[in-house]
């Protein structure tokens, strides 16, 4: 699948619901796990608040903010035509009072800063349609050139993690590790990191990096998620600070037995259930059902932004059916009695007949230095 | 100077007593309480995002590092933050501020509600509210008005103490290493975006919290976000615009390097020096010349004309050929005149 593809989609989606115009708005926020379908339809990642328009005939138009960005829009998506403005809302209005835009569909309305969306809510009508699911129904599947994007996201996050693994050490602060797990992500090519990294002896849940030094006995956890040329990869990785127990090391082998029993269920029509689904049952054999919900864990995985975050999260309450191209990260991540809380995930995409790893190698309990 | 925001801030932002004493935060905290009477507000609602915290941590020290943020003041009493994520990463976000109480953002309205009981709702920052979020607050406080009090805090973050003075000054520090390092990258023949890079090297390196580069993408270009790896061009002449945070207070300028500095840079350099020698209060800004308050915020809005007490991003460009040079300085402006913090080229 190719952009044009995915245009092609909606398109025949607004014929279907008589959509003549269809207003996609971008917050200017491009996030691995929030939709912004405006950039996922753009194919770009604005820099403030702006607007992609989407006639019924198939005519195309970018609105972006500020002017002095349109250098940039235009470089990253010549074939597509350009407004480059100060004034988002005025822009779009001079577009619709050029052509009669018909019956107007949006997304991405309710996550807009509410001074601009008060102004383009005038503009737009009361009348405007949301239609935020249907488009995000229809652009599940990555085209190519993000999947592509995703194998090179996923490729620096392994090589950021082999950095950490050689870097880390008792005494390091986590903000210091995580700050220079980026600087070198984005020396590899990245152009962001969704990096959620923390450390102690014995940890609830994930958070943001804090200034704590690390410990001796401590266990991080990082979800390091870089992102190459706006596609977010994800890989789910431990490490002890010191050497690895053999509780540690045995809990994490069953983390990993269940994370691949999921993804064994990856393919074409199986459900995002099933995959979450055979995770838990992996972890209720070895008798840890209790831990197989809130507040021991969040979810099982998550689709991987920038713009469409299908399939959502993988949770055993999402019918999502799987299609060929779609692309996420399966982590069984979540909190054991013996050892705390721990990460292990792998991105995947959904293949013709099953599913391709994006990761080389998978996780395993690793170790930095005491 | 707008940059493209980040997914997840990791730098180190955990509230550190010996540099922002709570001391600090109790003036603030009157003359926000004394703008809430005044506009008959029981409680105040401040938001804040990863990609603009200013007026949050300018009353709490909270820094949003994962996803927007509402800190809630009453007129007495203890404040309440709420935070994104989940229960269990309410330890971390602890750490981020001297309030005790903070929870999970969670239903916000419903908790905003709950939180200013019958009174009136006082509102900062509620531009940058996500609509959806907004329409849910004002339904939850029917029907009591949201009551904006934008402009009378907005004067109060201009104002800076002499101890965000000196914060302000390390920040400019490593400004002063991460240009310093884009110049000698290009010089050495490198590319803008490895050149950005070692700029943002050189400022962690320096202490910062947080450090962005851009470029230019052309020949004598407006400095963008260098967010594709087709980025890497040698440019001659090369432009950056970069920003640096310390403690959460930024420091940002322009730069241009050249080969053979040309008119353009001449023109830049002798509008920022005009600038730079009237700089006191109430002058105004010359022709060529751009300049932004700035400290808790990467931009706390445009200036005309310089206010005793401020900090100001201070550009000059001029175009030659299609090709723009920039000059600009970080400036501190007092009761007797000004305080150059840092300038570039």
């Amino acid at each position: 699948m190719n952009r044009a593809d995915r245009i092609e989609r909606v398109l025949r989606r607004m014929a279907a619901e008589k959509i003549d115009t269809l207003i996609a708005l971008s917050n200017a926020k491009h996030h691995l796990a929030r939709i912004n379908l405006a950039a996922h339809l753009m194919g770009y990642r604005a820099l403030a608040e702006s607007a992609f328009v989407l006639r019924a005939d198939g005519t195309q138009r970018l609105i972006i903010a500020p002017a002095y960005d349109g250098e940039r829009a235009a470089l990253r998506r010549p074939e597509v035509p350009l407004t480059a403005t100060d004034d988002l809302a005025a822009s779009l209005a001079e577009l619709l009072r050029q052509r009669a835009p018909g019956r107007i569909g949006t997304t991405g309305l309710g996550a807009l800063p509410h001074d601009l969306a008060v102004r383009l809510l005038d503009i737009v009508g009361k009348d405007a349609v949301p239609f935020d699911d249907a488009v995000n129904e229809v652009t599940a599947p990555k085209t190519d050139e993000e999947l592509a994007n995703a194998r090179k996201a996923v490729a620096i996050a392994e090589q950021a993690h082999e950095h950490m693994l050689a870097v880390g050490r008792a005494g390091m602060r986590e903000c210091d590790l995580a700050v220079e797990m980026n600087l070198y992500a984005k020396e590899l090519g990245a152009n962001d990191n969704f990096l959620m990294l923390s450390a102690g002896p014995h940890q609830l849940g994930v958070g943001a990096s804090s200034n704590r030094p690390l410990q001796l006995g401590d266990v991080i956890i990082a979800e390091s998620t870089p992102a190459f040329d706006g596609q977010f990869g994800q890989i789910c990785r431990s490490a002890a600070v010191g050497p690895v127990s053999n509780v540690l090391a045995d809990k994490y082998a069953l983390l990993v037995r269940a994370m691949t029993a999921g993804i064994e269920k990856v393919r074409p029509g199986a459900t995002v259930a099933d995959v979450a689904g055979a995770i838990d049952a992996v972890m209720t054999e070895a008798g840890y059902e209790k831990y197989n919900h809130p507040p021991y864990l969040n979810r099982r995985g998550h689709g991987m932004g920038t713009g469409s975050i299908a399939p959502g999260d993988i949770d055993v309450s999402n019918p999502t059916i799987l299609e060929e191209d779609m692309a996420f990260v399966v982590h069984p991540n979540q909190y054991l009695p013996e050892t705390g809380y721990l990460l292990c995930g792998e991105p995947v995409r959904v293949t013709a007949t099953g599913y391709e790893a994006l990761s080389k190698k998978w996780a395993e309990m690793d170790s930095v230095r005491g | 100077m707008r940059i493209l925001e980040s997914t997840l801030l990791t730098g180190p932002y955990d509230w550190e007593e010996r540099v922002l004493p709570r001391s600090e935060y109790e003036p603030r905290l009157e003359r926000v309480r004394a703008a809430m009477a005044q506009a008959g507000a029981a409680t105040l609602a401040v938001f804040g995002h990863p990609g603009n915290c200013g007026a949050l941590a300018y009353l709490t020290n909270f820094t949003a590092k994962v996803g927007p943020a509402m800190g809630l003041v009453p007129l007495e009493g203890p404040l309440r933050i709420l935070a994104s994520g989940t229960p269990k990463m309410m330890d971390t976000a602890k750490l981020l501020t001297w309030v005790e109480d903070v929870r999970p953002l969670g239903n916000a309205p419903k908790n905003i509600a709950e939180f200013a009981g019958d009174g009136a709702l006082a509102t900062w920052g509620f531009g940058m509210v996500p609509q959806q979020l907004y329409g849910g607050i004002a339904k939850a406080l029917a029907p009591r008005p949201l009551v904006a009090l934008d402009r009378e805090l907005d004067a109060a973050l201009l104002h800076k103490s002499a101890r965000e003075l000196e914060l302000i000054r390390g920040a400019a520090r490593c400004l002063a290493a991460a240009a310093d390092a884009f110049a000698a990258s290009v010089r050495a023949g490198k590319a803008v975006r490895s050149a950005g890079l070692a700029a943002e090297r050189a400022a962690i390196a320096a202490g910062a919290q947080d450090a962005r580069a851009m470029a230019s993408l052309s020949p004598g270009g407006v400095p963008l976000p260098l967010d594709a790896a087709s980025d890497e061009r040698v440019l001659d002449p090369a432009n950056a615009a970069i920003a640096v945070q310390n403690h959460g207070y930024w420091a940002s300028g322009s730069l241009t390097v050249a080969r053979q500095p040309g008119p353009a840079q001449a023109r830049a350099k002798a509008a920022l020096a005009a600038a730079l020698a009237g700089a006191r209060n109430d002058a105004r800004l010359p022709d060529g010349v751009a300049a932004n308050a700035i400290g808790l915020s990467l931009d706390e809005g445009p200036a005309t004309a310089f206010e005793s007490g401020g900090v100001y991003a201070v550009t000059a460009s001029a175009t030659e050929g299609g090709k723009t040079a920039y000059a600009s300085a970080l400036v501190a402006v007092t009761d007797k005149g000004r305080d150059v913090l840092w300038q570039g080229n």
